[in-house]
């Protein structure tokens, strides 16, 4: 089931770390680019912890903007306390190129969220870390039916009088649709409400999906709308919409 | 293979380029507290992490700090700062500003300002794999919009006219709709803040990032979802007028009240100096230049009308630029011949030698009226200058209150240079000489658009040099003409080709100049004469690709175009010159026009030694920068007319 990250308590919380280069302390994770990252000084056993100060339910954290090879062991701890000796939650968290993620069936609540992190080869000697989602993860009642995802180079290209041309790369990021059939569109409509064009957040449609071979989900990403959702209706308060999303870079 | 170069970048036809841009705004820091434990120290807390609203963080890095205008000096701990007045020290763990102020007294007071100078570092994007661009820990906020930046517009005009160089404002614009700027718009000041464009791309380190624009904000505008930042160079300095001092105080004449001091440079005669002292009637003091920027070389005479004044008569002050009769009332117009600066009268020189050297005389202009330090101008072009141009002994007495820009028009006539300012900002002075380098080459495929032309107005039936500036209100006896200040000798020359070829018979070219002399007038009516009778190219051509992005006037490419109008129907290392050049950022394109005015380009050869190759062996950059020995016709090789003109002398 597709789910809509945008409720990241790690945005509000009191953050620390293990260490961290006094340029890029540990509270860029609570800035929107994910370029921007906490960098800790070492690699070799690290941590980032954050208190919400209170105990919201919990359902996704996602780590994303990493330099994490995948030799690196990543862990989420929670406790009641900002005692990790034998925190409540202890999950490894599977590698991934772009997102780490991991997904609750059940709400898990807690006041103190931790990420410690082991990952001594390295090569950069660093951790960098982008942003860290620790939130809600809502569904809308059914699955999309259909979707599509590409990618989009902007890459500028220049021709020469003789033909020959010259090309200013750009990053190439990617575009997602998702179509909905006959669907409650509640918690679109909390969904637009919350972040309108104008915030980053995270879609997670194949969370079940093994990693491609490129080490990325295809259809989880950090995203913003490109364009808001237009509901068609289909019977009673069921409607067809459609998500139109781009990749943040 | 990773770029990590930035030669590596240009030579890519395929690569990931981005803009840093760097901006040093400032903040008066208030609300110092007196430091425990020692005498003279105050602190105050400043974190260089600076939180930006809802924005978030972002580095701002001390560059240093300042006492009404003056730089404190940086010390290495709370104890050195102590022990040194005008002094300060930053305690990053701690984030606490240490400050000693210049007088012993405390931080805290209305009469002095104390001020943090700190960088910002911003981005075009994010580089290469969206990594966000990161240097020695610091994140480039990637708020620079670079798709809406201006082009970088570098102009020489006609540089037989002075160069003329006009280059390089910029308006920068930075997105603000997470309201970056918001907090700290007020609270900073952006006037006169350095903003810096750096050049690079791919994993190129910082150090291989090239400066290509170096500015100070002029006026700065805040909108709801962006900034704007209108920058100038420092070349705006030289809008500033001079002579800088006034005449005035007591004792001095009516003619003479609110007159400008003059600044003497060179040997100059007929000078009417200023009557700063009109008492005693006998004792009369006369100012000829002015002494808060210069002293005088010497005074050789004083004339009263026509006569010669006896040197016991009057007693010279050469520091302050004056001479006082002794027991001696003059009954006419008192006029002088005198020597004016010396080298010495430019910060950070000693000899005492007369100063005639454009490079010198605008090298004092610089540092000595306008008060850049050394470290804003390139000393190693300016020398290099300086050794290019003894042939040319300049003087001028400067009395009429202009933009300092118009003099230096004229130096820069007067010897064939060019003032400029680098990529970096500093600024330079090149004396033109056909000993040329390419500092690029084109080749065909880089090139999106290309015309020719030949412009009419670079074609001179002859040349008028302009030469012995004398005040025009003196004697002018042995003069030819007037110009707008002075009277001149002149000496006139034809160019043959362009009268009988091109048909052209009524258009000189007029210099006026600072030449003082008449060996001086003859090299330059020489050389102009040789570069305006060569048949004049003008090539209008858009580069692709940022490759010209440190490039500037008076640079010289090495083109090669595959279809062209030439014998050949196409150009194999030809030699141009930049007249002008527009980077188009946002296109990533460089506009140019180049001609081959200057140097004649491959027309130009040097007279060189027996070791120069033979012309059948000797390759097209060769053919394009070196003399070779010729026959009476000027042939290289007899018959062969394409051989012509490669042994002149320069």
């Amino acid at each position: 089931m597709i789910r809509f990250c945008y409720t990241n308590y790690a945005d509000d919380a009191v953050v620390t770390a293990s260490s961290e280069v006094a340029s890029l302390p540990a509270v860029n994770v609570q800035s929107m680019w994910k370029s921007k990252p906490w960098r800790s000084t070492g690699c070799a056993s690290e941590w980032i912890k954050f208190d919400l100060g209170a105990a919201p339910n919990i359902l996704a954290v996602i780590l994303t903007g990493h330099n994490l090879t995948s030799a690196a062991t990543v862990h989420v701890q929670a406790n009641a306390t900002d005692v990790w000796t034998a925190p409540s939650v202890d999950i490894t968290l599977a590698w991934s190129a772009r997102d780490i993620l991991h997904l609750w069936s059940s709400a898990q609540a807690f006041q103190w969220w931790r990420f410690t992190v082991e990952d001594a080869a390295n090569p950069d000697g660093f951790i960098d870390l982008g942003r860290v989602y620790v939130g809600l993860a809502p569904a809308p009642d059914r699955n999309f039916s259909t979707y599509t995802r590409q990618p989009v180079d902007p890459t500028v290209v220049s021709e020469s009088t003789d033909g020959a041309e010259s090309f200013e790369d750009k990053n190439v990021f990617n575009t997602y649709t998702f179509e909905f059939a006959g669907i409650l569109v509640d918690e679109l409509e909390n969904l637009v409400k919350a972040v309108g064009l104008k915030e980053y957040w995270w879609v997670i449609a194949d969370y079940e999906n093994a990693l491609e071979a490129d080490g990325k989900h295809d259809l989880t990403a950090y995203v913003r709308f490109n364009e808001l959702p237009q509901y068609g209706h289909v019977y009673m308060t069921r409607k067809n919409a459609g998500l139109d999303l781009r990749e943040a870079l | 293979m990773a770029i990590t170069t930035y030669a590596g970048l240009l030579a890519a036809a395929k690569c990931q380029r981005d803009l840093l841009l760097r901006i040093t705004p400032k903040e008066q820091l208030r609300g110092w507290t007196k430091t425990a434990g020692y005498t003279y120290t105050y602190e105050k807390a400043w974190d260089q992490l600076c939180t930006m609203g809802n924005y978030g963080t972002t580095w701002r890095a001390l560059q240093q700090v300042k006492e009404n205008g003056t730089a404190l000096a940086l010390e290495v701990s709370i104890a050195a700062v102590d022990a040194a007045a005008g002094s300060y020290f930053y305690d990053a763990a701690a984030k606490k500003i240490y400050a000693h102020a210049s007088d012993d007294g405390a931080a805290d007071r209305e009469s002095i300002y104390i001020v943090a100078f700190f960088r910002l570092h911003f981005s075009s994007g994010l580089g290469i794999n969206a990594r966000g661009k990161i240097f020695n820990g610091i994140y480039y906020e990637p708020l620079f919009n670079a798709s809406a930046l201006s082009a970088i517009q570098s102009e020489e005009s006609d540089f037989l006219t002075g160069g003329g160089m006009a280059c390089g404002d910029l308006a920068l614009e930075l997105l603000n709709s997470k309201r970056f700027f918001d907090y700290i718009w007020t609270t900073w000041s952006w006037k006169n803040a350095v903003v810096e464009i750096l050049h690079g791309g791919e994993s190129l380190p910082l150090s291989e990032y090239a400066t290509i624009y170096t500015g100070y904000i002029k006026d700065p505008t805040w909108e709801a979802d962006r900034v704007k930042f209108e920058t100038v160079n420092w070349l705006e300095l030289l809008s500033r007028q001079v002579p800088v001092n006034p005449c005035f105080g007591a004792g001095v004449a009516d003619d003479a009240r609110g007159k400008p001091l003059p600044l003497l440079f060179g040997r100059v005669t007929g000078i009417q100096p200023l009557c700063t002292n009109t008492d005693p009637v006998d004792g009369t003091e006369w100012t000829i230049a002015d002494p808060d920027y210069q002293t005088l070389k010497e005074v050789e005479a004083v004339y009263d009308g026509d006569v010669l004044v006896a040197p016991a008569s009057y007693a010279v002050d050469l520091v302050n630029c004056k001479f006082t009769f002794v027991g001696y009332t003059p009954a006419g117009d008192v006029s002088c011949t005198a020597k004016g600066a010396k080298i010495s009268d430019i910060p950070g020189e000693i000899s005492t030698e007369l100063m005639t050297n454009a490079s010198d005389i605008i090298r004092f202009f610089l540092l000595a009226v306008l008060g850049l330090s050394s470290s804003q101008i390139n000393t190693t072009v300016f020398a290099a200058a300086k050794a290019g141009l003894t042939e040319y002994v300049l003087g001028k007495y400067v009395r009429n209150r202009k933009n300092l820009a118009t003099y230096i028009n004229e130096i820069e006539k007067s010897v064939l240079g060019i003032v400029y300012q680098e990529n970096d900002g500093r600024i330079s002075f090149d004396a033109f000489s056909p000993l040329y380098a390419e500092d690029a080459t084109i080749e065909t495929q880089e090139v999106a658009e290309f015309s020719q032309t030949s412009p009419s107005d670079k074609l001179y039936t002859g040349v008028q040099v302009y030469y012995n500036p004398v005040p025009a209100t003196a004697d002018q006896q042995g003069l030819d003409t007037t110009g707008d200040d002075d009277a001149f000798q002149v000496l006139e020359g034809t160019n043959a080709r362009a009268r009988h070829v091109d048909g052209e018979e009524a258009s000189y070219k007029r210099l006026y100049t600072w030449l003082t002399d008449e060996v001086s007038a003859e090299c330059l009516k020489q050389r102009v004469l040789y570069l305006t009778n060569i048949p004049m190219i003008e090539l209008t051509m858009t580069i692709n690709g940022l490759k010209l992005f440190t490039a500037k006037p008076s640079d010289i490419l090495k083109i090669n175009k595959a279809i062209a109008p030439s014998p050949t129907g196409s150009l194999v290392n030809q030699y141009f010159q930049i007249i002008s050049i527009s980077k188009e950022l946002s296109a990533a394109q460089c506009e140019l026009v180049v001609d081959n005015f200057k140097g004649g380009a491959a027309q130009v050869g040097i007279w060189c030694s027996d070791t120069a190759p033979a012309w059948a062996s000797a390759t097209d950059a060769e053919k394009g920068t070196q003399g070779f020995w010729c026959d009476d016709d000027g042939l290289v090789v007899p018959g062969d007319w394409t051989t012509a003109n490669k042994s002149v002398w320069w």
